[in-house]
């Protein structure tokens, strides 16, 4: 029973496996994949010189395949030039550019830069390109520092610059924030989300808050909520706007609605029920609420002034003073 | 008769009401001019000028005479006002009513029952009575609809243009945030994003959704004139260029991480309106793309990378199919570097130009270059079509399964070996060819 389950998992496993290999596609031939050793190989630049690449030398190495006077080549030296020029740690990378004539681009500008690190094969015999199985230019090749090739890119297209600049990051080990396998997929902004039109009322409240528009502002944020109804950034403001503008039963109703996780949202929520309460003249309700309000924040500079006119209204002075000297410490930063 | 009597007495009455209820003007010097007998309105309203609260109305107004009580103002122009606001016009752009001293175009010197004493309820409708920046238009943005223009602008002097209340994109931005926050991680974006957003849009509002002065293409056109000319130009066109709002379809219109601002990887973009056959008229149909990629192992180059702009330009082409250079539709054509182009493009010409290649080509039996047997021919060159299929196919090489020869479908009958291959095609007898071990060709004709 047992050996008849096994059966039935590899033959599962061998399906899968089948499946996905099938699905694989091929662009050509390269004499190396990704993930495996760059051949060594050496050749002479065009000033004479030779060039030899050799493993366990601990330095990530790029190889750009070029074809002068081809519009995509030229375009990828461009790009290659200007992530060379902003690259960190630039001068641990070898880069040589593998060309089938001799002139075309401006190599020396290039050189200027990283002299000692930038190599021009004269590669007119296609023995480079032979080696690697490189038949289309501009072809790059990248390995890093223990001689694995990390990314063959072919051809100059939308994605050549952010794909090159990212595996040349993760070859000298620099962090990025992103995956290099990721840097070719297309993100644009998202400015007309749902959070980013909330966001933009709520910006908006404050602006017009602060030039004392307190109606305005209240409907900017109620225009966040439409959006939104479960916003709990919006609700929160929206409640202070009405405790700001007298509205102490709204903002009330608010607080009794909203159901909030976050120590410091149950702050607010808390600051803003005894914000309301003292402006209804429920002192001591307001009080309590306030005091908790301040606890679980205690750097609510608006709770403890809350709580010093709290104090004030009861004629409690001597904490009144304390609470309005607490608020202004945190506000001025003392 | 006696109508008019009667007529006559009520003039009588109302004259003597009138004069009786009458205050005289005083004719000696007053502690303030705000009493309940006179110039009682200027301390009731909602809003009240300082000086007018105050009851100092000798802050704006010099007694000339007060015995025929008669005044003048203690300064001229808009030094009347400034001898006290100076802050209000210090800036270097100054309200058109506050450089000539006309304060009082929007502002009661003495009362108001609005805020700021304004005329108007609000301080929108106030601009609107000079500033009709929102007629007719369909889509405001929030601060006009709501009638918040003091948000972007300063109502009496700025250090920017248009009584800016900040630089013009630091102040979109000041909304905008996500925006600006998000712009951090692209390293392609549209250059008016980074200060002339209303290079675009209308800042107030506009016929058009999101606020954009034009539609695309026609916006776009402003500024790209070399795509318009290619797109209205070209012999061959892409039809979704010209289309309204077209430009969207494959650009975003603020920041990508990729070039060309492109909303998705190339291929996918293409594939929103490719993945179906399209009617090209005269009864020929462009076939569907993903029918000629489903189900392929081997991919050409640009495809495999996602990227049709490799052999195709988007916006307009001298060339068929939208190819960006000459590519021979037939399968024979006599050979010429200038009829391959597309493919010299990105292969070297090398490729059909040399006979013999060690490296060159695995197309090869020894090092006689077998690229340049089949294509670098006077007459009867076989085109790359020929024999690879353009996009993709299930041999290696993306060798094509067949070729259109006139109404035939002659199959290729394409094997890789370790070392080379062989075909079987219906255009010769069947032939091998290997790299190491040359087959000897002696016996076979040239052609």
């Amino acid at each position: 029973m047992r050996a008849r389950r096994r059966i039935a998992t590899y033959v599962v496993a061998a399906i899968i496996i089948q499946s996905l290999c099938c699905t694989v596609t091929h662009a050509g031939r390269h004499a190396f994949d990704v993930g495996e050793k760059l051949p060594e190989f050496s050749g002479t630049t065009v000033d004479g010189q030779t060039f030899t690449y050799k493993h366990n030398q601990s330095n990530p190495l790029m190889v750009v395949f070029l074809s002068p006077g081809h519009e995509r080549s030229s375009r990828a030296v461009k790009d290659i030039n200007d992530i060379l020029s902003q690259l960190t740690n630039a001068e641990r990378l070898q880069t040589v550019f593998a060309t089938d004539k001799s002139n075309g681009f401006d190599f020396p500008s290039i050189q200027k830069r990283l002299p000692g690190n930038i190599h021009v094969l004269l590669d007119s015999e296609y023995k480079l390109w032979g080696k690697f199985g490189i038949i289309a230019a501009p072809t790059v090749v990248i390995s890093d520092t223990n001689d694995n090739v990390l990314c063959i890119k072919a051809g100059h297209g939308y994605d050549f610059a952010p794909v090159v600049q990212a595996y040349l990051n993760q070859a000298l080990g620099l962090t990025q924030k992103k995956n290099p396998q990721e840097a070719g997929r297309v993100k644009t902004v998202a400015n007309d989300t749902t959070a980013a039109r909330i966001k933009r009322h709520l910006q908006m409240a404050k602006l017009l808050e602060q030039k004392g528009r307190l109606e305005s502002a209240i409907a900017e944020i109620q225009k966040a909520r439409e959006l939104d109804p479960n916003s709990i950034e919006a609700a929160m403001e929206l409640g202070e706007l009405f405790c700001r503008a007298g509205r102490n039963e709204e903002a009330s109703s608010i607080t009794e609605s909203l159901k909030v996780t976050k120590r410091v949202d149950k702050a607010r929520l808390l600051l803003i029920s005894g914000w309301a309460k003292r402006q209804m003249g429920d002192l001591d309700t307001a009080e309590k609420l306030l005091l908790e309000a301040s606890k679980i924040d205690p750097k609510s500079a608006r709770a403890l002034f809350e709580l010093g006119k709290v104090y004030q209204s009861k004629q409690e002075v001597d904490k009144a003073m304390k609470s309005y000297h607490k608020a202004l410490t945190i506000l001025f930063n003392e | 008769m006696l109508d008019r009597i009667y007529k006559l007495a009520v003039l009588l009455i109302c004259v003597l009401i009138t004069t009786g209820l009458a205050v005289e003007k005083p004719t000696t010097q007053q502690k303030t001019c705000v009493t309940e007998e006179c110039h009682a309105d200027y301390g009731k309203k909602a809003h009240v000028h300082g000086p007018v609260g105050l009851g100092d109305c000798t802050s704006c107004h010099k007694p000339l005479s007060h015995e025929e009580h008669t005044f003048q103002f203690d300064r001229k122009g808009r030094d009347l006002c400034e001898y006290c606001h100076l802050e209000q016009t210090a800036k270097k752009v100054v309200h058109e009513p506050l450089k000539t001293g006309d304060c009082m175009q929007c502002h009661d010197p003495h009362s108001s029952d609005n805020k700021f004493l304004i005329p108007e309820k609000t301080v929108a409708a106030l601009c609107a009575t000079c500033h009709k920046v929102t007629e007719g238009l369909a889509f405001l943005h929030g601060p006009t609809a709501v009638g918040e223009c003091t948000v972007c602008h300063t109502s009496h002097s700025s250090d920017h243009a248009d009584l800016l209340v900040a630089d013009q994109a630091e102040l979109c931005f000041s909304c905008h945030a996500i925006m600006q926050d998000e712009l951090k991680e692209f390293d392609y974006i549209h250059e008016p994003v980074k200060n002339d957003c209303i290079g675009c849009h209308d800042p107030h509002g506009a016929a058009n959704s999101k606020m954009v002065k034009n539609l695309a293409p026609f916006l776009c056109y402003l500024c790209h004139k070399d795509i318009q000319k290619i797109a209205e130009n070209s012999t061959y066109q892409h039809s979704v260029v010209g289309d309204i709002e077209g430009c969207n379809q494959c650009h975003t219109p603020h920041a990508s991480t990729v070039k060309f601002l492109l909303k998705k990887d190339a291929k996918s973009i293409c594939l929103t309106c490719h993945d179906k056959p399209h009617d090209l008229g005269q009864d020929k149909v462009l076939p569907a793309f993903t029918d000629e990629l489903e189900g392929k192992e081997f991919l050409h180059g640009p495809v495999a990378e996602n990227d049709c702009s490799g052999c195709h330009v988007t916006h307009g082409s001298e060339y068929f199919r939208l190819l960006a250079k000459e590519y021979p539709p037939q399968f024979y054509a006599p050979f010429s570097k200038e009829n391959y182009e597309l493919c010299f493009s990105c292969h070297s010409e090398n490729l059909v130009l040399t006979k013999e290649t060690s490296d060159l080509t695995d197309f090869r039996n020894g090092d006689l270059n077998l690229h340049y047997l089949h294509v670098n021919k006077e007459r009867r060159g076989r085109t790359c079509r020929s024999c690879h299929a353009t996009h993709a196919s299930n041999k290696p090489k993306h060798i094509r399964e067949s070729v259109p020869y006139g109404v035939w479908s002659l199959p290729v009958g394409f094997t890789k070996t370790q070392t080379g291959g062989n075909c079987a095609p219906g255009c010769h007898l069947p032939k091998d060819y290997d790299r190491k071990d040359p087959v000897d060709y002696s016996a076979w004709s040239t052609e």
